[in-house]
């Protein structure tokens, strides 16, 4: 258990944060946004694995690593190995750029908006729980509701959050590298 | 639904548990789900970022009244 929680600990911190990045650079090299998901899902899966997590120093450098052996994988068992993936391979190998995306203060008001956003019974349950420390109990009798579709509208909003808080990194990292407009999602 | 979808729902769904009191066997039961599979432990983390992340919505909401 404790080496679940430190591992736990140690993705959520040093891995997940640089998600965004790697999206963002994913989308200049992969053709399509399936392929994006799939390279980045594979590579936090990998990440998290790692028997030697407890020894990475650098989280990002060690995600990119992943996502281009993944990547120059992939083309070898298609037969589309070219200069030009040669050249995005290195320089994904090489990236030394230091962007977070977001501030935490700009990561919490876009997660405002995504709440604000959310199905009204998942936002209203969200709210109390997170906000106002309501119990679900109270929660439940307050909505009239059973308390284990207070539980479901619960997750429910915490995946939808999470779901848009990593658009919103990815977004986040881009208007750094280019000066870009809000996405319609975080509006 | 897509099979990742169905996971991710069921990580916020065990994470949702995690937050209310839990007996032993079933924080047991749900930290194995977390082991079973690097994914399970991948969409669990999602869930709990997302979580840690609206922290600090109290305050803010403090600040308003």
């Amino acid at each position: 258990v404790i080496d679940l929680d430190e591992r736990l600990a140690w993705f959520e911190t040093d891995i997940l944060p640089h998600q965004g990045a790697l999206r963002a650079r994913l989308k200049g090299m992969v053709s399509s946004i399936a392929d994006v998901d799939d390279v980045l899902s594979e590579t936090l899966v990998r990440a998290y694995a790692a028997d030697d997590w407890s020894a990475i120093a650098n989280g990002k450098h060690y995600m990119f690593r992943i996502a281009r052996n993944i990547l120059i994988d992939a083309a070898r068992r298609n037969g589309i190995v070219s200069f030009g993936f040669v050249a995005d391979m290195e320089s994904l190998q090489e990236d030394r750029s230091t962007e977070m995306g977001l501030s935490a203060r700009d990561r919490l008001r876009h997660a405002g908006r995504i709440i604000d956003n959310l199905p009204l019974q998942c936002g209203r349950v969200f709210v109390l729980r997170r906000v106002h420390e309501h119990s679900l109990g109270e929660i439940a009798v307050e909505m009239g509701l059973s308390i284990s579709t207070v539980e479901k509208h619960l997750a429910r909003a915490v995946m939808l959050l999470a779901k848009g808080v990593a658009e919103i990194e990815e977004w986040g990292v881009e208007r750094e590298r280019r000066g870009v407009e809000q996405p319609v999602g975080a509006r | 639904l897509s099979s990742q979808l169905v996971l991710d729902e069921q990580a916020a769904r065990h994470f949702v548990t995690l937050l209310g009191d839990v007996e032993p066997a079933q924080r047991h039961a749900i930290e194995q789900w977390i082991s079973l599979d690097p994914r399970h432990a991948v969409a669990f983390a999602w869930a709990r970022s997302a979580w840690q992340l609206t922290e600090g919505l109290r305050d803010i909401d403090g600040q308003k009244s």
